[in-house]
């Protein structure tokens, strides 16, 4: 099962972060994420194993100008990061404002292609309506994003679960992107029915347990 | 002590949309038109709708605060930066800016310290906050990190981030106690009615950031 472990906690301090990535690259996971500000934290960490850092940018509610997510992806990469995840303007899908979000979408793929990362993108889907997630969806997906994700996991923000269905949905939208399900995933038979839905990785806070 | 008036009450609160998250630019405008009549310190919004918001804002005499490194603190530098002098180009009369959380937390009080001083620089003379998520921390933690502000000569604290987080009587005393004078309290987090309100107001902070700010008046009409 490739898991990424998420660290997107308030006030983590360097320690824990260095703590929780050893664990990860000991149990051989596919990557940790965290806040731009612990990035050189995590990658020292992590250096010399297989475990990749995994930054989240605008995170968690992704209203921000795209020149202002762009210019974070560039300094996490700066400082190591092999991806940049960037949450999607949900505003901007809602507002069927597309030139925002191909805006701050491209410019994340492009700055993080050009330096051999990958680009995650978040889209809340629990935030927004069918026809927007596959609005959202398919533009992420032409735009070249490596992979997308269904959900920040915020809890505040989850007006109700992302379940195996909002995966599945997703799966039969996408034709380039990975699909990388979170939410509150809390344990292992979850993930499971999320790859089942097509997901090729589970994001989770408990990752390290499943 | 003051009498925590209706008045003080009102031109004390930072005024924030609250409901559902990620609204569109019309219902942040429209929320901001709703607060035209009132006597608020400032509304408190995203940087993303600070350039749609602030020239009809502005035009009805009333004063924008932009939240940056916010809700959680994980911005680097200099993005956080990037994004706090954005938001005065497009039109923020005043920041609440998270503090590197990471750093206080990890010991690290040289970095936050030197992550902050630029941002007062950008500030400008304008209202900047010290958003310091004090529900994460000890007393002494407390106390710690608002002595760097002090330090730093920081106008204003911010106890706390909305989401969960809450601020309680004795996290504003504790401030008040320690520090007197020499820095303003914004309380923020869980500050849900009248009575809330002017607790707080009377445990030491001069502002209220609340997503709560209509019920709040409207208790004082009871």
């Amino acid at each position: 099962m490739e898991l990424n472990q998420t660290v997107l906690k308030c006030g983590m301090t360097e320690e824990y972060i260095g703590d929780i990535c050893r664990k990860a690259a000991d149990k051989g996971l596919y990557s940790v994420s965290v806040f731009p500000s612990v990035v050189a934290a995590a990658v020292k960490a992590l250096e010399g194993t297989n475990t990749k850092c995994c930054s989240s940018v605008s995170y968690p509610l992704g209203v921000d100008l795209p020149k202002i997510k762009i210019n974070e992806a560039r300094l996490v990469i700066g400082d190591g990061a092999q991806e940049v995840c960037m949450v999607m303007n949900a505003a901007a899908v809602k507002m069927g404002d597309f030139d925002v979000v191909k805006e701050e979408v491209k410019g994340v793929v492009d700055t993080a292609h050009a330096a051999g990362c990958k680009a995650k993108v978040m889209i809340e889907t629990v935030l927004l309506t069918k026809e927007q997630v596959k609005a959202a969806a398919e533009l992420a997906d032409s735009l070249g994003a490596d992979v997308i994700l269904p959900s920040t996991g915020f809890k505040p923000l989850q007006a109700r679960e992302v379940t195996s269905d909002d995966i599945a949905y997703i799966a039969g939208i996408v034709k380039n992107a990975e699909i990388e399900a979170a939410g509150t995933i809390e344990d292992r038979q979850t993930a499971e029915a999320m790859l089942s839905a097509g997901a090729k990785r589970v994001a989770a806070d408990a990752a390290l347990n499943f | 002590m003051t009498k925590i008036t209706r008045e003080i009450v009102e031109q004390g609160i930072d005024a924030s949309i609250g409901a559902a998250p990620a609204p569109t630019v019309e219902q942040v405008t429209e929320f901001a038109q709703s607060t035209i009549p009132y006597h608020f310190a400032a509304i408190a919004i995203e940087p993303f709708y600070v350039p749609y918001v602030a020239p009809m804002y502005h035009a009805a005499g009333k004063k924008l605060c932009a939240l940056c490194n916010y809700p959680l603190g994980g911005m680097t530098f200099e993005d956080k930066y990037a994004q706090a002098k954005q938001a005065i180009a497009d039109g923020a009369d005043e920041l609440d800016c998270g503090i590197d959380i990471s750093a206080f937390m990890s010991g690290n009080y040289k970095k936050v310290e030197e992550d902050f001083k630029p941002m007062l620089e950008l500030a400008d003379g304008r209202i900047i906050k010290w958003l310091y998520f004090c529900s994460l921390m000890t007393e002494d933690q407390q106390l710690k990190c608002v002595e760097i502000a002090v330090k730093l000569g920081v106008p204003f604290l911010k106890t706390n981030p909305g989401y969960g987080f809450s601020t309680t009587l004795d996290n504003v005393r504790l401030v008040k106690k320690n520090f007197g004078d020499a820095i303003k309290i914004m309380t923020s987090g869980g500050v849900r009615t009248t009575e809330d309100a002017i607790a707080m107001m009377e445990a030491g902070a001069s502002r209220i950031a609340t997503s709560s700010a209509f019920k709040i008046m409207e208790g004082f009409d009871q």
